[in-house]
């Protein structure tokens, strides 16, 4: 197959670490003989006598791993038998440029937990200074033992998912030094950009699907074949083989004139405020490996994949890459699915997916858009996953809920039964007990679970409260800033924070002081209403010549109707999350006003004066802080709500069992 | 031998036990009474507060979690309870009528004294319900478990069909077996539930379009109209439920009648001044005496 064309690069990061592999795959033993070549260049402005390696499958070495003691009840899996289970990865020559031996001074470090029994991260003394601006060359043979299935990569059966399965070079930040983080359960990683030429031999007629394009192949020989990938501008590589008879590969393409629907074109435009051709998409290749089981859900994938496309290209910028491939794992290794690496996501589905009432969830496009969504948070914005990972798990998932909210609205999937996604993620959040912090580093949550609820809907829902904060074209337009002045970078939270003050016009690190590096919660409530009559005037008034005695005006009373009173307005923040927030009046005699509190104090009180009743007080009605869970307190009226149907909390409990069915079935 | 099911006797039989009828919708109402307190006094205020124009977006299945959440235990266990309540309450006015009712010495229809049929036979009706439920949860979950292996995807869609047909079949098989074999085991003499509903079974199955006829006329509308509230939203919702109760009840005590046997009569007492019903025979006893 002829290599595709590639967009414009455009800065000198792209090519900071470019590697050469060549692989073969042992079916039999799943294992990996490799021989590598890596040509590092140091972008920064320091200079370094050493690198670091990351050797992630070591972290299946054994049950004593940092990985394996931070995946708590998976750890516990059964092992044994002829089917293996543990894996590793050994280094059994290394050489610098001048052809000096490194392997003597390669020695693993455990800066995150000292754990003396992980081996995922190994510094080598190099035998020269590299000076900012310098390059080296590195020369390494290595072999690997895949692991049986647990998560991310290994093998089942037949099927071999084959990721951070080479040694890579961490990333060199300057000043802050190496980024020598261990494998985490609940981290995933940070490499820098580079152009990869990778040659892999599997069994003949096996199929293959891997990052970048296939540039050539040799003809079967011995029982095995050869291929060539070749990728360029991307941090990692990961490729996927199996038997034909087990995975069948699909070629298909994204078009632009078939494939967006013009409801979304029209609505960029406008938000984003850029012509049409700015907006114009370009063609590319999809490629699915499907399991044979899984045929009946194909057109449904190919779909959710299209819509992805088209959705990330109009908001996010044109997709650079010229192909995309999916593999979705068979019974067995679903645990590879749900995962991203440079144009090759991994997703997954059921075989009851077919099938009503399974098919009513949106499981296959969930999965595809927020996989296909990491190509862009992570895979073109490539930020720290370890240290940062709401950036780009939080920033990915809000994408995906807003782009899975228009599938639903405009009825693109039809066999969805459609639920407000966003109210589902407030939901999720409204479980938990305790505050959460976004931002930690991803191994440093109290449960596997927290990391998920902290980075991906407590994120998400942070970035869709700035989204109502400040209206959804600057936030459109600041998420746009961001990704096209950060594409093939590394940025930090700092950077996302400062495209959207930019784009909105007024400072937001406060916001995300509290929501992402605070644990503080949203909760406003009306804390009174009372009416009143105007007190009756007494006493004197000095009318700048003399006192004048005043005039009685009203009796003072509470109630009575159709005549000029004070109503009293008290609002209260009972959380610690201070900020902006709309109130909507509404009187007796059918106007509405709204207010807006800063939410600076605790309380506030409001006295407002009209000829009628104050009939009903609603704050935030618009729903503009989605990160508010408490609402029921946000609502007063005067006279009360008609009774309620008698079993009105089965039918909402049935529709909440629904919703959960939805989410995570 | 086994009783014919007549959908129209059952009707009948209903309508005169109007008492049992009123009885079996009061207790429904009743027993979930608690759980309507707890709901309310904990929703009440809040849900009073709620918008004219009912929650913003999303919002109301928001509220109601944080609303209900604090109670969701107490909930749970009144809710449970209330739910056993039931159960024991259907075990006894099932026996007591079919007791009631093949008590020849019985004729008026008297609910204490039909109950009292009932409590001496409840712990026997009691087993045969639980004989019923644990069929229908086993043969609710057997025709599932094959998907639950790693069956190729041909045999998916034929899997799913064939478990929805075997639990609507299996489910009305264990209650058809369960009802009919409550009138068998109302029959003096009779105490073992695990053979009465083998019985039960065994009459079903010779009987089949005669024992579904009621199921469908009588039970299907009878659960249609127990859940059927929860879609009305009009203005006397209140009403309607309980309108719609009453009338599930009377199909449920209609449902329960189209079974019963015919109502056995008492024995009529023997005169000795009246000349005996039966045939006789003259015997001519042989004399000395010459009749002329």
């Amino acid at each position: 197959m002829a290599g595709g064309a590639w967009a414009e690069t455009p800065a000198a990061a792209v090519d900071t670490a470019n590697y050469r592999i060549e692989v073969v795959l042992d079916p039999e033993n799943h294992r990996l003989q490799g021989v590598e070549k890596v040509r590092w260049t140091n972008r920064t402005g320091e200079a370094t006598d050493e690198i670091y390696l990351h050797l992630y499958l070591n972290a299946f070495a054994s049950s004593k791993t940092t990985f394996m003691r931070e995946l708590e009840w998976k750890s516990l899996r059964n092992r044994s038998g002829s089917e293996g289970g543990w894996g590793w990865i050994r280094v059994s020559r290394l050489t610098f440029d001048d052809g000096s031996d490194l392997l003597p001074t390669m020695a693993f470090v455990r800066p995150d937990d000292g754990n003396p029994d992980d081996f995922t991260v190994a510094r080598v003394q190099l035998p020269r200074i590299v000076e900012p601006g310098g390059v080296i060359d590195i020369e390494l043979d290595f072999e690997a033992q895949l692991p049986s299935i647990i998560a991310r990569t290994g093998f089942v059966g037949d099927f071999h998912f084959i990721g951070q399965w080479f040694p890579k070079i961490a990333v060199f930040r300057g000043e802050r030094g190496w980024n020598d983080h261990q494998f985490h359960a609940h981290s995933e990683y940070f490499a820098d950009f580079g152009s990869y030429l990778v040659t892999i031999t599997v069994p003949a007629a096996w199929v293959l699907g891997a990052t970048g394009i296939e540039v050539r192949r040799s003809p079967p020989e011995a029982g095995r074949q050869t291929v060539v990938f070749r990728a360029e501008r991307v941090h990692d590589f990961a490729w996927c083989t199996a038997p034909p008879d087990l995975m069948e590969v699909i070629e298909t393409d994204f078009e632009p004139g078939r494939d967006l629907p013009i409801s979304w074109f029209e609505r960029a435009r406008t938000l984003l405020d850029r012509s049409a051709a700015d907006l114009e998409l370009p063609p590319m290749r999809l490629r699915l490996m499907v399991p044979r089981e899984q045929l009946k859900m194909v057109p449904r994938m190919i779909r959710a994949a299209r819509l992805s496309v088209a959705w990330f290209g109009l908001y996010y910028g044109a997709y650079p890459y010229p192909q995309l491939t999916i593999v979705s794992p068979p019974v067995g290794a679903e645990e590879v699915g749900g995962m991203e690496y440079p144009t090759l996501i991994a997703t997954g589905a059921d075989r009851l997916d077919a099938y009503p009432p399974f098919s009513w969830s949106s499981d296959i496009e969930a999965l595809t858009v927020h996989e296909f969504g990491h190509q862009y948070f992570q895979g073109l914005v490539a930020s720290n996953e370890f240290e940062e990972a709401w950036l780009d798990e939080g920033v990915t998932s809000y994408a995906e809920i807003s782009c899975l909210t228009a599938i639903a609205a405009d009825g693109l999937v039809p066999e969805i039964v459609g639920y407000d996604y966003w109210a589902a993620e407030r939901l999720a959040l409204a479980f938990t007990n305790l505050p959460v912090t976004v931002g930690r580093r991803a191994w440093e949550y109290r449960h596997g679970w927290i990391y998920y609820l902290a980075s991906y809907t407590k994120m998400a829902l942070a970035l869709r409260t700035v989204e109502g904060l400040i209206g959804p074209e600057s936030m459109a337009r600041g998420m746009r800033s961001y990704v096209d002045r950060f594409r093939f970078r590394h940025p930090t939270g700092s950077d996302l924070i400062g495209a959207l003050s930019e784009a909105a016009g007024w400072d937001l690190v406060p916001f995300f002081d509290q929501a992402v590096y605070g644990d503080v919660v949203a909760d406003w409530a009306v804390l009174a209403v009372n009416h009143k009559r105007p007190s009756s005037a007494e006493g004197f008034r000095w009318n700048g010549e003399a006192w004048r005695e005043l005039d009685q005006e009203q009796a003072t009373a509470e109630g009575g109707d159709g005549e000029s009173r004070v109503v009293e307005v008290e609002l209260g923040r009972r959380g610690e999350f201070v900020g902006p927030v709309e109130v909507e009046l509404r009187w007796s005699d059918g106007t509405t006003e709204r207010r807006t509190w800063d939410g600076e104090t605790r309380w506030v009180r409001w006295r407002l004066e009209g000829s009628g009743r104050l009939e009903q007080v609603s704050i935030d009605p618009d729903v503009v802080w989605a990160l508010e869970t408490n609402r029921a307190d946000n609502y007063w009226r005067d006279r009360m709500a008609q009774a309620d149907h008698p079993l009105w909390w089965i039918r909402e409990g049935l529709r909440l069992v629904g919703y959960v069915f939805l989410r995570f079935s | 031998m086994a009783a014919r099911p007549s959908t129209v006797a059952g009707f009948r039989l209903a309508a005169r036990l109007h008492r049992v009828v009123a009885s079996v919708w009061l207790a429904w109402v009743a027993i979930f009474v608690p759980s309507l307190v707890v709901v309310d006094a904990a929703a009440g205020p809040q849900r009073a507060n709620r918008p004219a124009g009912g929650f913003g977006a999303g919002e109301d299945l928001l509220v109601f979690f944080e609303i209900m959440r604090p109670v969701a235990m107490p909930l749970a266990v009144v809710f449970a309870f209330a739910c056993l309540l039931l159960i024991a309450w259907c075990v006894l006015w099932h026996a007591g009528v079919a007791r009631w009712w093949l008590d020849p010495a019985t004729d008026e229809a008297r609910l204490a004294q039909i109950l009292g049929h009932g409590l001496p036979a409840w712990w026997r009706f009691a087993r045969l319900a639980m004989i019923a439920l644990v069929l229908q949860v086993t043969t609710t979950a057997a025709p599932w478990l094959p998907l639950l292996a790693d069956v190729e995807q041909r045999f998916v869609l034929p899997l799913l069909i064939f478990g929805s047909v075997a639990t609507v079949v299996a489910t009305v098989l264990v209650w058809l077996a369960a009802f009919r074999g409550g009138w068998l085991l109302a029959e003096p003499g009779r105490s073992s539930a695990l053979m009465a509903w083998f019985r039960g079974l065994g009459v079903a199955v010779r009987q089949p379009l005669r024992s579904l006829l009621p199921v469908l006329v009588w039970a299907v509308p009878g659960i249609a109209l127990l859940a059927l509230p929860l879609l009305y939203n009009g203005p006397v919702a209140a009403l309607f439920l309980l309108a719609a109760w009453l009338l599930a009840a009377f199909c449920m005590v209609a449902l329960h009648m189209s079974y019963a046997p015919p109502k056995p009569q008492p024995p009529k007492p023997v005169s000795p001044l009246e000349p005996p019903t039966a045939p006789y025979v003259t015997t001519r006893i042989p004399t000395l005496l010459r009749d002329d």
